[in-house]
């Protein structure tokens, strides 16, 4: 018995290790314009978390998510490059930037619900892209803004572990939210807004909250974004990355927090891996889709994982990982231990069928 | 400590409440009686911040609290069950209890977000509160179940508790008893008064178990109709000559039994093994090695105790649920592994626990979906209305209301006959009576025996005995298996109520 916890943990610890390895010690093998796709993965993670709020906790869709990073960039590259203050100053500025814009549309967001302020979500989008993207001393015009990364980061490698370790904190803050009152008050208001409210819990405040801090984490995420580029354009921000931003929180699976990250990454490196995987000429291959581009892969693949997310598995990659996150735990899977029997009541049946 | 003055609420043309007053002391327990519909529900809406009254004001300990939302009504010290069990579903009894315990966090949204130190010993504190909160309401071993599958009678007692996280001065309970076995009532109306002396408690309760209320009340008022029929101590109210007729109701003679009923089986249930789930998430079966058989145009009753597998049988026999072992025949078919959908073409067709109809639909419509197999039969659809609206008057003026604003007692009236808009040859019912008053009860009973007299099979689940007047057969399950068959008669016998229905003899 002592001997096979002992290689459990021997087990858990060269997985533990070999992930962190992955993560920490693998990128400084490759070369600086890998480590830069690899960042960016970093960086559409705490994106996804950004709309892990939304959707998972708040329950609140936003095809605008595009709008919100790409307001968060260009408002840091706007204060580096053109009031010229340093890093940490234009990354508070585009926080309170990015607060106020998702409080904008937090405020409609208790006027008009479900399909009604999707739509809204959406026109925000497109109205960013064709006028505030279009503010050529904002946004630098078409040849965009410059956007310097801090000095103390110049090297791609030191970026890659500065947005590592933002995005450290932003899965602290997460995980802060839903072990404390606020995620808690967003789990009552998603489930039941009149249980919430007769537990004390405000809808207009909580919802709001949500609309904040995923705000926050979005412009975060665009200035990361903007930084590791170097230079931000407008064009980045079109309307079908916050399609690839909805498709890879929901298959990362929401309200799981290793799924969003794992997800998002995923969707982020689509077509890096696929080039890596030599997979570009197999979506060649097929005659339907001639010449589809690289940079599209996400679109097929997406809506393609989407389906089979809806279909076969709604908790996403999180809901797979869970297995293995319980491992690491040191918990037993669940059909080891012997879980009380459930007993059915007249009540229970109706969840369960 | 609550004063009602005089409220008035409008539904878009029908008067939910009238010029309705009430008044509540510190620490009293009050009850509401009435008919289904009588705007029972309303008032306590109106007193929690769901609704503004179109005329009249609230007032808590003194201020005038009208305005104010329901939110921070909880933190003036409001707090309310609900009908339906107000819990967060797929989380776990912890999770409720500190979602309810909201208040009561010292720290701010913002403080909690950054994870300062001090969010954590609050959160601590919150935690062990909880746990207490649990021992007291003898739940201490359920704290980390997920509330999904657990027996309705501990989803109320974990309400209660989610109730009392809120650190509530006064407290409103819709039906806390509904759904309980008689045993459990009286349980629950002790613990009510235990808990009124530790917590300090104001209770106000809307009740149809009028010998509960009588027990534990010490006020009572009786709506009917929107308005305050009659007010005063439990006896006078429950003699009140006006409350006796509008509520509860005139005894409707018992079914004969039918001596000419042909007695060949059109349901045969042989060696069935039921669990939830699936792989490795299976539960212990539910049902085992049941067998039992329901006769061409009888009347069956099933009883038990919560959590004894009856709404399991009739999941079973509907097609939700397929058995892991064990055949089921219908009319001389194995219709086994036969889906739901298949069965209602057969003829089976289920009416579910809480009525469950389409709320944001009218009851035409929701009358048209019950047809949905005959949906391109515009001649069935037509006869079939006509059937039920003869069988259900009372839906007739309101065709074209959403169900949603219907009373308990319409819903279920409605969901019953959108069952009957299939043409069922089989019609099966869980919990026909549930949060039904007497009156209603007795009247849904006496149509679903109009129903039978149609020439259709019913079996129907039952918490309480009062379905056994109306039964040709009944059978008490327990833990999944059988203990009694025997007539309706029968079975209404003192020994067998106090030793499987928990019911004093």
């Amino acid at each position: 018995m002592h001997a096979s916890s002992t290689t459990g943990l021997m087990a858990r610890a060269t997985v533990v290790g070999g992930l962190a390895a992955l993560v920490l010690v693998f990128p400084l093998s490759r070369s600086g314009i890998e480590v830069n796709i690899y960042t960016e993965a970093v960086i559409y993670a705490i994106v996804g978390l950004s709309l892990n709020v939304l959707l998972g906790y708040a329950g609140q869709i936003s095809l605008g998510h595009q709008a919100f990073v790409g307001i968060g960039a260009f408002t840091s590259a706007y204060m580096t490059t053109v009031h010229e203050q340093n890093f940490i100053a234009a990354l508070l500025v585009t926080m309170v930037v990015g607060a106020l814009q998702a409080l904008f549309l937090g405020v409609v967001s208790l006027r008009i619900t479900g399909l009604y302020f999707a739509l809204v979500t959406l026109a925000y989008g497109r109205m960013a892209e064709n006028s505030l993207f279009n503010i050529t001393s904002l946004t630098g015009g078409s040849t965009g803004q410059a956007a310097p990364k801090p000095a103390a980061f110049a090297s791609d490698y030191r970026y890659y572990y500065l947005c590592l370790a933002v995005l450290a904190v932003v899965l602290y803050v997460d995980w802060r939210l839903t072990s404390t009152k606020t995620g808690r008050a967003l789990l009552a208001i998603r489930q039941d807004p009149k249980v919430a409210a007769s537990f004390g819990a405000s809808l207009k405040r909580y919802t709001l909250i949500a609309f904040i801090i995923s705000g926050i984490f979005a412009s975060v995420g665009g200035a990361l974004l903007a930084h590791n580029t170097t230079s931000v354009v407008s064009s980045q921000f079109e309307f079908r990355l916050a399609l690839v931003f909805v498709i890879m929180t929901v298959v990362g699976g929401l309200r799981s927090r290793a799924g969003v990250v794992v997800g998002s990454a995923f969707f982020s490196l689509t077509d890096y891996l696929f080039d890596k995987l030599h997979l570009a000429g197999a979506i060649n291959a097929i005659p339907v889709v001639p010449d589809l581009s690289a940079e599209l892969a996400p679109l097929v693949v997406g809506p393609l994982l989407l389906i089979f997310t809806l279909t076969r598995h709604p908790g996403g990659f999180g809901e797979m990982l869970r297995p293995l996150g319980r491992w690491l735990q040191g918990e037993h899977s669940p059909h080891d231990d012997d879980q009380p029997p459930v007993p059915a009541s007249s009540n229970g049946v109706r969840a369960h069928a | 400590m609550l004063e009602v003055e005089r409220c008035t609420v409008n539904f878009g043309g029908i008067r939910a409440l009238y010029d309705v007053s009430i008044e509540i002391g510190e620490l009293e327990i009050v009850g509401i009686i009435g008919p289904n519909g009588a705007g029972k529900t309303t008032l306590f809406d109106v007193i929690n911040g769901f609704r503004r009254p179109d005329d009249g004001r609230v007032r808590f300990r003194g201020l005038d609290i009208t305005e104010l939302p329901a939110h921070q009504r909880a933190a003036a010290g409001m707090a309310r069950a609900f009908q339906n069990v107000g819990l967060i579903r797929g989380a776990t009894v912890r999770t409720n209890l500190l979602a309810a315990e909201h208040l009561a966090a010292r720290y701010s949204a913002t403080a909690g977000l950054l994870g300062l130190p001090s969010t954590y010993a609050d959160e601590h504190r919150l935690s062990r509160r909880a746990e207490t909160l649990t021992e007291i309401l003898g739940l201490s071993g359920l704290i980390d179940r997920d509330v999904d599958g657990l027996p309705y009678g501990v989803l109320k007692r974990i309400e209660l508790a989610a109730v009392l996280a809120t650190d509530p001065d006064l407290v409103l309970l819709d039906e806390p008893t509904s759904g309980l076995g008689p045993g459990e009532a009286d349980q629950f109306g002790a613990m009510l008064l235990e808990l009124r002396r530790t917590f300090g408690l104001t209770v106000l309760m809307i009740e149809h178990n009028v010998p509960f209320v009588a027990d534990v009340c010490d006020h009572v008022y009786c709506l009917n109709f929107g308005e305050v029929l009659a007010a005063g101590k439990p006896h006078e109210v429950r003699n009140h000559p006006e409350v006796v007729r509008a509520y509860l109701g005139e005894e409707v003679p018992s079914w004969l039994l039918g001596a000419d009923k042909p007695t060949e089986p059109l349901v045969v249930v042989d060696g069935v093994q039921v669990s939830y789930g699936t792989g490795h998430h299976r539960s212990a079966p539910v049902l085992r090695d049941l067998s039992f058989e329901v006769l061409q145009q009888e009347r069956l009753v099933l009883l038990g105790l919560n959590g004894a597998g009856k709404t399991t049988t009739l999941s079973m026999l509907a097609g939700l649920l397929h058995p892991e072992r064990g055949s089921i025949i219908f009319a001389g078919q194995n219709i086994t592994d036969l889906t739901a959908a298949e069965r209602v073409a057969l003829g089976i067709t289920l009416v579910p626990e809480g009525r469950q109809v389409f709320p944001g639909l009218s009851v035409d419509h929701n009358l048209r979906l019950g047809a949905w197999m005959h949906r391109h039969d515009s001649g069935h659809i037509a006869e079939s209305r006509e059937r039920v609206l003869r069988i259900f008057p009372q839906l007739a003026p309101r065709r074209g209301q959403l169900a949603g604003t219907l009373s308990g007692g319409e819903q279920q009236m409605l969901a019953i006959g959108r069952a009957l808009m299939a043409k069922p040859r089989l019609l099966l019912i869980d919990e026909a009576s549930l949060g039904l008053s007497p009156a209603i009860t007795q009247a849904v009973f006496s149509m679903i025996d109009q129903i039978n007299s149609q020439g259709v099979t019913v079996v129907l689940v039952e918490q309480g005995t009062a379905a056994l007047s109306h039964a040709d057969r009944a059978m008490i399950l327990e833990r999944g298996q059988i203990v009694h068959r025997g007539t309706g008669a029968e079975t209404d016998h003192a020994s067998l109520r106090e030793r499987y229905l928990g019911t004093p003899a």
